[in-house]
């Protein structure tokens, strides 16, 4: 359901029960003045009608005037002395008064006249005609104590009115019908108990609630209408608003959230074109981190596909080699398989350096924190170079110290950052070179490790030593395989240890090669528990 | 006595390489490969396991869990994936070692070799590298049976070659635990004590060899 019908039905569904609430309430209240209005004038009227009444309560009783004594009104509003006094049963202007008024009855006809005398028993016949406005007319009827009347004529009292007056009430009131004439009546108890009259009955027949009723539920329905209206009218502009939002918000989607929505206005609909812009901007910025991704994953195939083929095609130049000497019946060239090794070696320190680079700089990545046996790590790392290192007549020792050391981090990532700097070594040095990998928590500073690479092959030159620490890795200079010997491996190195808030020093070592020192803090509190990788 | 590995490899490539790579070490290997003929092995019948994660049937990890509800075997795990995620599960679940494809056979067996290694101190706190023979609780050192007389440092150096046979000690850390660094704690008067100890081994002072840019070693292996 769109937001008008709704408006309009909230409406409506509020306003009919507050108006029949309130025709109710006025009604009521219309029911309990007639009822007070017709106690006093009884009260007033048998202070002067109580010893007739009691005279000959056979005949006592019928139609009294409207006016009562006085003048007095039984609704109260014709009292002018405050204290009413007696009407008069059969007095003139009680003669003249009009028939009882009947819903749905017109004007007075011609010739019409009202009953000229007082009806000794039974309420009068209906008139034929009925003055607009009509006049009122009051009936009383009095009640012995067994709520009985020794008059026949008189009304046999309802079942609810001898069960108030018996249940010791003053009052009970209601509306009657009697013949087709409608009224209000009243059963009021006397101040006296006793007698023929201690109760009476009073009635007034023509009281028209439903006139007044009605005009009221006219008022009430043209008052919901306008109502309505106006809340209609009210909304367009709200709806208007939403709707533009709406074509705004689709117009963004289609354009990646690119474009933003209106946000003028400063009120709640503003409010929300502005949390559409946030939630747009989150959206783009998630967008492009995918994307990132994505095109890193891409580069990475890309960039795998092509620094794989390069060691490949020499491993399958040297293999070639290899198998034509074997098929000539020539010794076998000891350099081409060595090659040949060196190449698969390189192919797979290359791929480990390419996974770690595409989730070190694939975004989101986050660095694992687990303690990490640095004693076994570099023990691993130097293994995994050894045989390299043997077949290319290359001394690679490494030493630990006797304790185990613990750190925290990335056993992978630090474990691919120190196998770097050995394959660099290794890898740049000539027959008959060392290496060798020391770790060692120095006298002065036992908090930290330190991993010490040192060799001596030819070494960098002291000019580009100092510029190191500060090299970028630029992409596709830095995946160059000789790029003054330094490249991916280097790069991941530092990033790793970066990321870990170790230092790196690079130096010339005192045989002439180069030394490259990796330090951090060791871990706190000792061993960890379990078993750490 | 042969040592006896399962090796559970799927790859039939690998898995021969490195069955030929064990049985040239003198190793007795034993190759499955699936993993749930795996699980039905018994893990105790062997010395040593070599584990492959990425298997036909059940994974390498839940190899590895059914393995260590009863059984305390070295396990060295196999894997393409240089993950530390992976590395990590497969610690928690009992593996004690990683090697991660591409590896040099050298590196396999090394790794096995250190694994299945027997302590060396044969008797109580007596070392032997040839004739070579260092009894670290009595502090007495024999060439060939007969006792050669050691000052305290020199005697001290020795045994702390002695107690990681094999292993490079570094230099920093010698002179730090064992000289006295109030006095004498330098390098160079290291290289002064480990000469003079050389001397006083005669034809055993090989077997202190000086590893290049670490340090020192106690060779046990081919000592005289």
């Amino acid at each position: 359901m769109t937001l008008r019908p709704r408006l309009g039905l909230t409406i409506l569904l509020t306003a009919v029960p507050l108006v029949a609430g309130l025709l109710w309430l006025r009604k009521d209240v219309e029911r309990r003045a007639i009822e007070n209005g017709l106690r006093e004038f009884v009260v007033a009227y048998m202070e002067s009608e109580r010893a007739t009444c009691e005279a000959a309560p056979g005949t006592w009783g019928g139609s009294v005037s409207q006016r009562g004594p006085r003048g007095e009104r039984p609704d109260g509003k014709g009292r002018r002395n405050g204290r009413p006094g007696p009407p008069r049963l059969g007095s003139p202007r009680l003669e003249d008064d009009d028939g009882p008024w009947r819903p749905g009855r017109r004007g007075p006809g011609p010739g019409r006249r009202p009953p000229e005398r007082r009806q000794p028993s039974g309420p009068p016949p209906p008139p034929p005609g009925v003055p607009t406005p009509p006049e009122l007319r009051l009936w009383v009827w009095a009640y012995a104590p067994d709520l009985t009347s020794a008059n026949d004529v008189a009304p046999k009292l309802p079942d609810a009115h001898v069960r108030a007056m018996r249940a010791g009430d003053a009052l009970f009131g209601g509306t009657f019908s009697h013949n087709g004439w409608m009224g209000h009546e009243a059963l009021v108890r006397m101040n006296w108990d006793t007698g023929p009259c201690a109760f009476v009955l009073v009635r007034r027949y023509g009281a028209a609630p439903a006139d007044a009723s009605r005009e009221f539920l006219y008022a009430a329905i043209i008052l919901c209408g306008v109502l309505l209206l106006a809340v209609l009218f009210a909304a367009a502009p709200i709806v208007r608003r939403i709707r533009r939002l709406k074509d705004e918000v689709l117009r963004a989607a289609a354009n990646r959230y690119a474009t933003p929505i209106d946000e003028s206005g400063g009120d709640e609909i503003s409010g929300l074109a502005s949390a559409f812009n946030e939630a747009g901007a989150e959206l783009r910025a998630h967008m492009e981190q995918i994307e990132q991704r994505e095109e890193s994953l891409r580069q990475f195939v890309a960039n795998t596909t092509h620094d794989v083929m390069i060691p490949l095609t020499v491993l399958q130049g040297d293999l070639s080699r290899v198998r034509k000497a074997l098929d000539d019946g020539d010794a076998v060239e000891r350099e081409a398989v060595v090659q040949a090794l060196e190449e698969s070696h390189y192919m797979g320190s290359l791929l480990h350096n390419l996974s770690a680079v595409s989730k070190l700089e694939g975004g989101g990545y986050q660095v694992r924190r687990d303690p990490v046996d640095i004693n076994a790590l570099v023990s691993r790392a130097a293994g995994r170079h050894r045989p390299m290192a043997a077949a290319r007549g290359i001394e690679l020792e490494f030493g630990v110290p006797e304790e185990t050391l613990h750190i925290v981090g990335d056993v992978t990532l630090i474990e691919q950052a120190v196998s770097n700097l050995i394959h660099n070594a290794v890898r740049y040095n000539d027959r008959g070179g060392h290496v060798a990998v020391i770790l060692e928590t120095p006298h002065g500073n036992p908090d930290r490790f330190f991993v010490t690479v040192v060799d001596d092959g030819p070494g960098i030159p002291a000019e580009e030593l100092a510029k190191l620490p500060t090299r970028r890795f630029r992409g596709e200079m830095a995946r160059q395989r000789h790029p003054g010997g330094l490249g991916l491996g280097l790069h991941i190195t530092r990033d790793v240890a970066r990321r870990h808030g170790f230092e790196l020093v690079f130096r010339v070592s005192s045989y002439g090669g180069l030394e490259v020192e990796l330090s951090g803090p060791v871990m706190k509190n000792g061993k960890p528990e379990g078993k750490t990788v | 006595m042969q040592h006896r590995i399962l090796l559970v490899e799927d790859d039939e490539n690998l898995g021969r390489q490195i069955v030929e790579h064990l049985r040239a070490a003198d190793f007795d290997p034993t190759w499955i490969k699936n993993g749930d003929e795996a699980m039905l092995e018994s893990p105790d019948d062997y010395q040593l396991m070599i584990l492959d994660l990425m298997l036909p049937g059940a994974y390498g990890l839940d190899v590895l869990k059914c393995f260590r509800v009863d059984s305390d075997v070295p396990v060295l795990i196999l894997s393409a994936r240089n993950d530390t995620e992976d590395k990590v599960r497969a610690l928690k679940l009992g593996a004690d070692d990683f090697v991660t494809k591409p590896f040099w056979p050298e590196e396999l067996l090394a790794r096995v070799q250190a694994r299945l290694r027997r302590p060396v101190l044969q008797r109580a706190g007596v070392i032997q590298a040839g004739a070579l023979s260092i009894d670290i609780v009595g502090r007495r050192v024999l060439v060939s049976d007969a006792p050669v007389e050691l000052t305290r440092v020199e005697f001290d150096l020795l045994a702390a070659l002695a107690k990681r046979p094999g292993a490079a000690v570094p230099r920093s850390w010698l002179a730090e635990h064992v000289l006295d660094p109030e006095r004498e704690g330098t390098e160079r008067t290291l290289d002064v004590h480990i000469s003079r100890l050389r001397k006083k081994l005669g034809g055993s002072g090989g077997c202190v060899a000086t590893v290049w840019g670490v340090g020192y070693r106690l060779e046990t292996q081919g000592a005289s």
